[in-house]
């Protein structure tokens, strides 16, 4: 819920406050976006899995956005875009996480028997 | 205690998904943006033209602006000219100096000569048409014909040709004083018509090499053309002039 409330006072900041971000750095906001939504998903995995841990939470964040600016910055130096190995590693997770809370969901309101966790 | 801590966890997502957000729409906009200020190449045809028609009008409204000074200039030369004799005499060299050096309009007997592209629609077998097409080099003959028969002042299509004229080619159009002109070039020179004339008609001469590559070329006499002034601006940043002593030396 609270997600929802943050997305929506995020836009609305976004209206009132709205920052260029200049055409050299949207390479590095797209990959802070993935690392955030990635982290948002992880957290919500583990909220519904009761196994949420804020240091692991607060420490993804930070970690995954830095090593991916990190990747990029490095890539851009190397003409190599090792950027993409961010984008599919945040990519292939956020995927599987959603699967995740797919089947917890299917799992919490279809009262039917245990899906099981391989589809 | 468990209930505190997962509405913690709640606000630190909440906090998130509000940068994302935040986040994301800027990007948006920003990509949005960024796209849109467009490289040349990515300009469409249109909005060149627009820009084409603007530069057009800038450099119009310039042509006028430098006509006016050049009136007020003329202005202050007659009114500082008009208070003596000496200053009257001065002028009058003044004149003759602006004369000769292109910088005002004149008028008298002399030729109009047209040139224009080969009119033959198939030129040749091998399909060169290049050969065909008036080179810079063409005016140029012209040009340099006309001055010798003693043409006293020489236009190409409204470009008065002075000291520092250029006729070259730059791409595929011919520029005369850094103004690009096209075909048909029309030359207005001023002198004695029948000189001009036959100084281009003479046998194995301007007129015959054109011919031989099917270049029209029209000549007609007047007894009253127009050579107009050079509109640009005549600055010498490197020459200076040289003192008489100077000159002795060398």
């Amino acid at each position: 819920m609270i997600v929802l409330i943050g997305a929506a006072a995020g836009l609305a900041l976004a209206i009132l406050l709205p920052v260029h971000i200049p055409p050299e750095y949207t390479k590095y906001a797209a990959l802070a976006i993935l690392a955030m939504l990635d982290s948002i998903v992880g957290g919500i995995v583990a909220s519904m899995k009761r196994s949420f841990d804020m240091r692991v939470f607060a420490s993804g964040v930070l970690i995954n956005s830095l090593v991916a600016a990190g990747f990029a910055y490095l890539g851009s130096k190397l003409d190599i875009d090792i950027s993409i190995a961010a984008v599919v590693a945040f990519g292939a997770r956020i995927f599987q996480n959603i699967a995740i809370i797919r089947r917890l969901l299917l799992n919490k309101y279809a009262n039917r028997s245990k899906i099981e966790e391989s589809n | 205690m468990k209930l505190k801590k997962m509405t913690r966890a709640q606000i630190a997502m909440g906090v998130i998904s509000l940068i994302t957000v935040y986040l994301i729409v800027c990007q948006l906009s920003s990509v949005h943006m960024n796209t849109a200020v467009a490289t040349p190449e990515k300009l469409r045809v249109d909005e060149l033209q627009t820009q084409l028609t603007s530069e057009k009008e800038k450099s119009a409204d310039l042509a006028l602006q430098l006509a006016e000074t050049q009136q007020s200039l003329e202005t202050y030369r007659s009114e500082s000219a008009s208070s003596d004799q000496i200053n009257n005499q001065m002028k009058n060299e003044l004149d003759k100096a602006n004369t000769l050096s292109g910088l005002t309009d004149l008028k008298g007997s002399g030729v109009v000569v047209t040139l224009s592209d080969s009119s033959s629609s198939v030129p040749d077998a091998s399909g060169n048409y290049e050969q065909y097409i008036i080179h810079d080099g063409d005016l140029r003959m012209v040009l340099t014909e006309l001055l010798g028969a003693g043409a006293e002042a020489v236009s190409v299509n409204g470009q008065r040709i002075i000291g520092t004229s250029a006729v070259r080619c730059v791409g595929n159009t011919i520029m005369i004083n850094d103004v690009k002109i096209a075909t048909p070039f029309e030359i207005t020179a001023i002198g004695e018509p029948g000189t001009l004339e036959a100084a281009l008609m003479i046998k194995g001469g301007v007129a015959d090499y054109l011919k031989s590559w099917s270049i029209g070329l029209n000549i007609k006499k007047q007894d009253e053309v127009k050579v107009p002034r050079y509109s640009g601006i005549v600055n010498f940043k490197y020459a200076e002039a040289l003192t008489d002593k100077e000159g002795e030396n060398k």
